[in-house]
């Protein structure tokens, strides 16, 4: 539990842990967590964490992609979690009578929104392996800006990038000069494109060739809406919907923030 | 300590590796980026160290944490080790068999891990990730931090 106050020398960061969307509203847990957000105070961490937890618990249906619900979800044995929701006003789903499986994604999707929000709240208090945020009490340190090559392949229809991250190229100690670098390779890349769009990939989707499969766009909320491409409400011209992105609306490098530990 | 020249300090950076996820029918299953894929796995850099010592002791403690909140039968792939049966029953963990080719035995391992979670101690979860030693999530590599 962090202390109310930071020793000296140390701060209260707020991390997001690796969730991402895939279909609807299943999101994956994924290794690491990013810093989002640091504070002086643990209060202020903490008040900052219950937002972003609160929005993130509307967004996703804890039950959904994983392999084991609810032990996934929650150390209740599932019978302890049935009893904890009837307690709360909330039937949990019934057992099915052949296999004695209950189905905890479809009841949280059709039951979900008919809760108040006490028994939603109440439903997600024993769900301890779910979370989306964290507060802890670290060393300030200087960080670094890392430029990234996102790393595009091609699956024969469209490009798509690796999930996240890709190849660092280089470490600077400002972010200006990273975000300088990033916005000159950016642009350089786009107009590599410029000149080949139309003879790659999915040809009536014009410049429209890449396909972002669920990376998040720099500075995107992961538990937000998905992103759309500028031309998404038009058809390509085959008649199908646009979802594809245009050269200009995916990024080829990014800059990405380390801590830095031990380096003057 | 990091060696500084015009160029840069030498800094050894712990690198996350990027995952993916199918999930075809219902049948969830995670990959970490590798250098199979078309134009080269993709990775995120997490923290920069002076010491390369420093910086393998951060990609040990976060390949532990990493391997603490996710579920090791998501990363089993086709290619399971032989005697995995054999070393989780020495550990407590009882009727896993394999059966038929080798390419059902994730599929196998799965739904064995299914009727089986609920019962699993920490312990034992930490030791079917130690059996999937091919799957690792963080690397250090060496890098320059420019001036």
């Amino acid at each position: 539990m962090p202390k109310s106050k930071s020793a000296s020398g140390t701060h209260f960061v707020v991390e997001r842990l690796n969730w991402r969307r895939g279909r609807g509203d299943t999101f994956y847990r994924y290794p690491g967590q990013t810093r989002v957000a640091s504070f002086d105070t643990a209060a202020e961490a903490e008040a900052f964490r219950r937002v972003e937890e609160a929005k993130a618990r509307a967004a996703v249906n804890p039950f959904a992609g994983t392999l084991a619900p609810p032990t996934d979800q929650t150390s209740m044995p599932e019978p302890v979690l049935g009893d904890w929701l009837l307690d709360h006003g909330i039937d949990p789903p019934a057992a099915e009578k052949k296999s004695g499986k209950r189905d905890w994604v479809k009841w949280w999707e059709k039951q979900s929104p008919r809760w108040t929000a006490d028994q939603r709240a109440a439903a997600w208090e024993p769900l301890d392996r779910v979370r989306f945020f964290r507060v802890s009490e670290r060393p300030r340190r200087p960080v670094a800006y890392a430029v990234v090559q996102v790393v595009w392949g091609y699956n024969d229809e469209w490009f798509y990038p690796g999930a996240e991250g890709g190849q660092v190229q280089t470490l600077y100690r400002t972010r200006a000069r990273a975000e300088a670098e990033v916005a000159r390779r950016n642009a350089e890349e786009r107009e590599q494109w410029a000149g080949t769009i139309g003879n790659v990939g999915y040809e009536p989707a014009g410049a429209n060739q890449f396909e972002l499969e669920g990376r998040l766009l720099p500075g995107q909320d992961p538990f937000g809406p998905d992103p759309k491409p500028a031309l998404a409400d038009q058809e390509d011209e085959e008649g199908d919907e646009i979802f594809t992105f245009a050269p200009d609306e995916v990024p080829f490098f990014e800059v990405i923030e380390v801590e830095l530990e031990g380096v003057e | 300590m990091a060696k500084s020249s015009r160029k840069g300090t030498t800094v050894y950076l712990v690198e996350r590796a990027a995952c993916t996820v199918s999930d075809y029918g219902g049948k969830v299953h995670y990959g970490v980026s590798s250098g199979d894929d078309e134009g080269g796995p993709s990775h995120v850099p997490v923290r920069a160290f002076a010491d390369k010592k420093a910086a393998q002791a951060c990609r040990k403690e976060l390949e532990a944490e990493a391997r603490r909140d996710l579920c090791p039968a998501l990363f089993a792939g086709y290619a399971l080790p032989k005697d995995l049966a054999a070393k989780l029953k020495a550990i407590g963990l009882t009727s896993l068999k394999f059966t038929g080719p080798d390419y059902n035995h994730g599929e196998q391992l799965r739904k064995w891990w299914v009727a089986h979670a609920a019962e699993m101690t920490p312990q034992q979860r930490a030791a079917v990730w130690d059996q999937l030693k091919s799957v690792s999530f963080y690397r250090v590599t060496e890098t320059t931090l420019e001036g």
